[in-house]
């Protein structure tokens, strides 16, 4: 058990050797700071009861080992005691009770989606919107009009409102010496408020795992003072091309280890349309094909009363019989084409697309052998009779994929 | 310098081969080369071994036709620990990639193996390892416990476990045919869907857990019968021995959470084949929901896995003592609590996903809520030492080697139970920290405990002491320098599963644990070393049926127990029955009459296989062949039920020559 | 053996009105996704729920015979048990899911919706 003792020290020496920042501990934002303190004190709270438990895990067996000298204390029958029955029940009862108190206060403070707003010496808040891709993360900055790659600039002591999304799988943003981490979903719109108090460069990533170039998905957050952020950001309205639809699209491609790069505008509503799922050229926005199901199983009241609603589910009925109409297309070519665009495989080239550059659309010129997708296509065909939209029978055409 | 299986985009489908093609033999990569040579030669041994010395029917007739639940029981042990190999093989191939991947180098394992290394790593040591080994510890213990004479559906024992070796098997064949899966051992969508995860190692997952999650939930049924059922006349529950409270406890836990398990991967399975949108981004799937029901599963789960170790402190304690367990009413109350309570905790894995403070402060209380049962525990452990005369064999020394290492881990999980501290530690290493620290020290320890400690009934002699101590002391000094560095890295700000680090500050962490996992290696090597030599010198070692002169009625059989178990039919007044037989000097009557046996069958071990072609089939979209085994497993099984001739009498004679004879080793 | 008496054997009558109770519930649900009935997707999903776990009840009373005798009133704790865990896991993931789709997913409003669709008619 001595061995025990030496561990903690040799790590120490080790840490002081290494110089590390351990940055849950000594963090540099209001979030982390809370976050920080409370572990500390549910540290405090459970070694009062962690103690002494090991203690007497190894005091007990040595001090009445078989062979002492002196066994007359040895109680063969004593099995049962109410008093330290109620004693080992009650003490950690009132240690969770406390510790439960510190838990509710805690995180309604500090729940990831409640604007800061501890003290009155902060500035102005700033609105970021970052989108986890394949592997990289896109923030953009809607009141400025920029965005950046793989790096993310902040104003020290002013509230971050970020807001968050995926272009693909699950991943989580994570600054440790800021705030803790939030997911972020494709399709979703999470939320995380965090301020740094101080200037830094802080080491941050991806806490999930997302994929092979999951590893080098990091980055690094600058918290700098107004001046140089506002220098940053004319730099990127200087230097960058611009983000629309099209070069967003050219980004979601899968890399791995991108650098840093830089856009000098950001077409109008971009952020809404990523967590639309609605990017592409004639796809429908989740939100709308959710407002469409509700009014189209309102009995076709309501649904008849808007005429653009009305427009809509006349082209997708046009469209589910092959023809093109003149109004919008509500549908997608195919039920798999959005996800066919996004097959992954495991060396993160994209499956479906072609390996050399230049074409946006997905699809494969002229394989003839059925593919996988393929297979799955035609078994939902036969298996199910009407799509999730509740839309007649529809031809699977495979046009050339 | 990646090496990795050059991969079609776009996957061709034979109707022979399904997509199963010499392109998905992974000869291009020399670690699985090295690995298949090594499985190779060694097979080849064993096969050699097992003609030479004529084993092949002993094999068949003995064991794999046995439903014999002390057989069955120590086959779940074996099957254990040869998994046990290739998920510390795993492990330390983790360690060793991150002790080298600092500061820009890219380490020898690229990140396409990298990332099924730590995925196989987790499937294989959850589900066929501490599965394997908590179904084999309560299959071999309960039932002597409770004066039975085997379970309540022997054979469907017997396919449990052959479906639990399926499972395994299917496993170990992504290694050498295809890949595995690249997503984490829990599997989350979308990077699990059809989308994120083409080619077959996410098929592999899906099939080789839900063959063997038919396995464990049939185990369930078949437990909790036998313990409701099947008890020694007298023994009522509030005599059982606690081992046996904490198996009915894990075995309800089984029949209610695995089902959950099946329906959630059975959706994942749709989704992938047939282009359902239960958890896809678009067209209404909701990924979020896989996580949640998941961990529905996933929750009760480590609880299944920890509560039967939890009953062998128990009796390890009270019998190294020389006193009853403390508190035995207590202990039951607190194991049902604890079962319970673990329904009502599994939103405490994803906090960060942003379900809002009403939703996390709920989970995160009852999360703190549950540790008071188990803290109780401790302490009652704690009080049955007291006042006892306490004996360090190896059993006791792995015990309380475990209660200070789990009580450690118990702490951190509680700080994780926090909602704003998860949000800095979810994902990261404090969190593997955690739960290596609660499952080594909790399960592992406990495992080889009740090895060491049940062993000498199971074989009639016991293992060498020393090399059980060697065995104890590698263990507990790697685990803590494997595991401490952990809790620093976390503490960092270090994420789980990066496979390479910018901050070459971090490596002497990352060498100092890998460091510690070649420690434990050697605790695992000292113990396979112990079977071995205590198996050559076991006319030495022999020991009677009951070496640790213990309380409970396993004991009062002979070691190895008759297949029988009991010559007759026991009479149970109280709780530590053969406690009080043996102070009455209690002995068995030569009154025999004729004992009522199930035949042994090979109709576990057809089925299994079937289900493994059909499991395979499926992977490989050979649909022909998933037809054929499927309806292979339909008609047999159909056969099988005209088996009428399923049992027999054991004669008086064979019970009096089994009881003069006494044990042999 | 004297293990059979334990179990509860129905009556015919029994078997019959199962049987016919079981029919009905079928019956109902799909006939109210089969044929035009006019009700919100909502309404109809929720009566199939209802219908269902009332036919889960049926299965149980009239072919399993679960009530409080057998087994000295353990079959009925078994099931009582059962119907608790899945309470637990049907409340609690819809609470949960609720709130994380209200977290995550913000529906637009009418005027949000008729915005979107007037750009994406702008936009092609």
């Amino acid at each position: 058990m001595l061995k025990h003792l030496k561990l903690p020290l040799m790590l120490m020496a080790a840490v002081s050797l290494a110089g590390c920042q351990y940055e849950v501990l000594a963090p540099s934002g209001w979030v982390a700071v809370q976050e920080r303190n409370l572990l500390i004190i549910s540290t405090v709270l459970m070694l009062l009861i962690i103690v002494p438990v090991i203690f007497m895990t190894v005091y007990f067996p040595w001090k009445y080992r078989a062979d002492r000298e002196d066994t007359s204390d040895y109680a063969p029958e004593w099995a049962h005691s109410t008093k330290l029955e109620l004693i080992v029940w009650s003490v950690p009862v009132v240690i969770v009770a406390i510790l439960g108190v510190f838990l509710a206060i805690y995180t309604y403070r500090l729940d990831p989606y409640r604007p800061l707003d501890h003290t009155e010496n902060m500035g102005e808040p700033i609105e970021v919107e970052a989108v986890s891709l394949d592997w990289k993360w896109l923030f953009i900055y809607p009141e400025e009009g920029v965005a950046s790659v793989n790096e993310l600039y902040i104003p020290e002591g002013r509230p971050v409102n970020m807001k968050l999304s995926s272009s693909t799988v699950m991943n989580t943003f994570w600054v440790p010496a800021l705030a803790g981490m939030v997911y972020s979903m494709a399709g979703m719109e999470t939320q995380l408020h965090f301020i740094a108090d101080e200037q830094g460069e802080f080491q941050s990533r991806s806490a999930h795992y997302s994929g092979p170039g999951f590893s080098q998905m990091v980055f690094k957050t600058h918290a700098v003072s107004d001046d140089d952020y506002n220098a940053w950001i004319e730099k990127l309205k200087g230097e960058g091309a611009p983000l629309t639809r099209a070069s967003y699209l050219e980004l979601e491609k899968p890399t791995i280890a991108a650098p840093i790069s830089y856009y000098s505008s950001v077409e109008e509503g971009l952020f809404d349309r990523v967590v639309g799922l609605c990017v592409e050229e004639n796809k429908i926005c989740m939100g709308e094909m959710m407002m469409l199901d509700m009014h189209r199983h309102a009995g076709n009241l309501e649904g008849a009363e808007t005429p653009d609603a009305a427009a809509t589910e006349h082209d997708a009925e046009a469209n589910a019989e092959g023809e093109h109409s003149e109004g919008m297309n509500v549908l997608p070519k195919s039920l798999f084409e959005y996800d066919k665009q996004r097959s992954i495989d495991g060396h993160g080239h994209l499956i479906g697309a072609p390996s050399d550059e230049g074409q946006d659309d997905a699809h494969n010129g002229g394989m003839e052998e059925i593919s996988a997708l393929d297979v799955r296509r035609m078994m939902a065909a036969a298996a199910l009779s009407s799509d999730g939209l509740c839309l007649p029978n529809q031809e699977y055409a495979s046009n050339g994929n | 310098m990646a090496t990795e299986v050059a991969q079609t985009t776009q996957e061709s489908i034979s109707p022979i081969f399904g997509r199963l093609s010499l392109e998905s033999i992974p000869y291009h990569e020399p670690i699985l080369i090295f690995t298949f040579l090594g499985v190779a030669v060694a097979g080849l041994i064993v096969l050699g071994l097992m003609t030479y010395y004529k084993a092949w029917k002993p094999l068949w007739t003995d064991w794999v036709t046995t439903i014999d639940h002390k057989k069955i029981g120590i086959m779940y042990m074996v099957l254990g620990f040869i998994m046990f190999v290739r998920g510390f093989a795993d492990a330390l191939m983790m360690r060793l990639q991150q002790a080298m991947a600092a500061g820009g180098a890219e380490g020898y394992l690229p990140a396409h193996h990298y990332d099924q290394v730590f995925t196989a790593h987790g499937v294989i040591m959850i589900f066929f390892v501490a599965m394997a080994f908590i179904t084999g510890i309560m299959n071999f213990v309960m039932p002597l416990q409770i004066g039975a004479r085997d379970v309540a559906f022997p054979f469907l024992n017997n396919f449990s476990f052959w479906m639990t070796v399926a499972g395994a098997l299917l496993v170990n064949l992504s290694l050498f045919i295809g890949e595995f899966a690249r997503v984490g051992w829990l599997a989350f969508p979308p990077l699990s869907g059809a989308a994120y995860s083409t080619g077959p190692g996410m098929d592999y997952y899906l099939w080789a857990l839900q063959i063997a999650g038919i396995g464990t939930t049939l185990s369930g049924v078949n437990m909790v019968a036998t313990i409701f059922k099947m008890r020694a006349p007298g023994m009522k529950l509030f005599d059982m021995p606690i081992f046996t409270w904490t198996a009915l406890c894990t075995n309800i836990l089984i029949v209610a959470a695995f089902p959950v398990l099946t329906a959630t991967l059975t959706m994942l399975t749709l989704d992938r084949y047939l282009g359902t949108h239960f958890f896809t981004n678009d067209l209404g799937g909701n990924p979020m929901m896989y996580v949640n029901l998941i961990w529905i599963w996933g929750h009760p789960e480590v609880y299944i896995l920890i509560l039967p170790l939890f009953g062998v402190f128990s009796e390890i304690v009270a019998t190294f003592s020389r006193k009853p367990l403390f508190g035995y009413k207590t202990m039951v109350w607190a194991t049902a609590c604890i079962m319970v309570l673990s329904f009502v905790v599994w939103l405490h894995h994803f906090f960060t996903m942003g379900s809002g403070a009403n939703v996390n402060t709920f989970f995160g209380i009852t999360t703190m809520i549950i540790a008071v049962p188990t803290g109780v525990k401790i302490f009652n452990w704690l009080f049955t030492m007291y006042k006892g005369r306490v004996h360090f064999e190896v059993p006791m020394l792995w015990v309380i080697g475990a209660i200070v290492t789990f009580t450690i881990g118990g702490m951190t999980g509680v700080m994780l139970a926090i909602p704003p501290v998860d949000f800095q530690f979810h994902n990261s290493l404090f969190l593997i920290a955690h739960f290596h620290n609660v499952i080594i020290g909790g399960v592992v320890w406990g495992v080889y405990a009740a090895v060491y400690y049940w062993w000498p009934k199971a074989f009639g002699f016991k293992l060498h002491d020393g090399l059980g101590k060697a065995s104890f002391w590698c263990w507990f000094v790697g685990f803590y320098l494997a595991f401490m560095p952990l809790y620093a890295l976390g503490l960092i700000g270090v994420t789980r599963r990066i496979n390479s680090y910018d901050d070459p500050a971090w490596q002497p962490y990352f060498v100092i644990a890998a460091i510690g996992a070649v420690m434990i290696l050697f605790g695992i090597l000292f113990t396979f070393a112990n079977f071995a030599y205590s198996i050559y010198k076991r006319k030495e070692l022999a020991c009677g049926s009951d070496p640790w002169d213990a309380r409970t009625l396993d004991w009062a059989t002979q070691s190895p127990p008759a297949k029988y178990n009991f010559p007759q039919d026991l009479h149970i007044r109280g709780r530590d029955e053969f406690w009080r037989m043996k102070q009455e000097g209690f002995k068995w009557s030569k009154n025999y009459s004729p004992i009522h046996m199930p035949h042994y069958t090979h109709a576990g071990f057809v089925l299994s296989a079937l289900a493994m072609i059909f499991g395979f089939a499926m992977i490989w979209y050979i649909w022909w062949l998933a037809v054929v085994a499927f309806v292979g497993v339909v008609s047999f099984t159909i056969y099988h039920t005209f088996n009428y001739n399923r049992d027999y009498y054991i004669p008086t004679e064979e019970i009096a020559e089994t009881e003069a004879k006494g044990a042999t080793v | 053996m004297s293990e059979h008496s334990a179990h509860s054997h129905g009556t015919m009558s029994q078997l019959m009105i199962g049987f016919g109770l079981a029919a009905l519930l079928s019956i109902i649900p799909f006939y109210l996704v089969m044929a035009d009935t006019g009700l919100s997707s909502t309404a109809v999903i929720a009566v199939i729920m209802i219908l269902a776990a009332i036919q889960i009840i049926v299965h149980l009373v009239f072919f399993l015979h679960v009530n409080r005798e057998v087994e000295g009133g353990w079959t009925f704790a078994a099931t009582i048990f059962a119907v608790i865990v899945l309470v637990i896991v049907l409340a609690g993931s819809i609470w949960v899911m609720y709130n994380m789709n209200t977290n995550m997913m913000p529906m637009p409003s009418e005027e949000e919706m008729l915005e979107m669709m007037s750009l994406q008619n702008q936009q092609g």
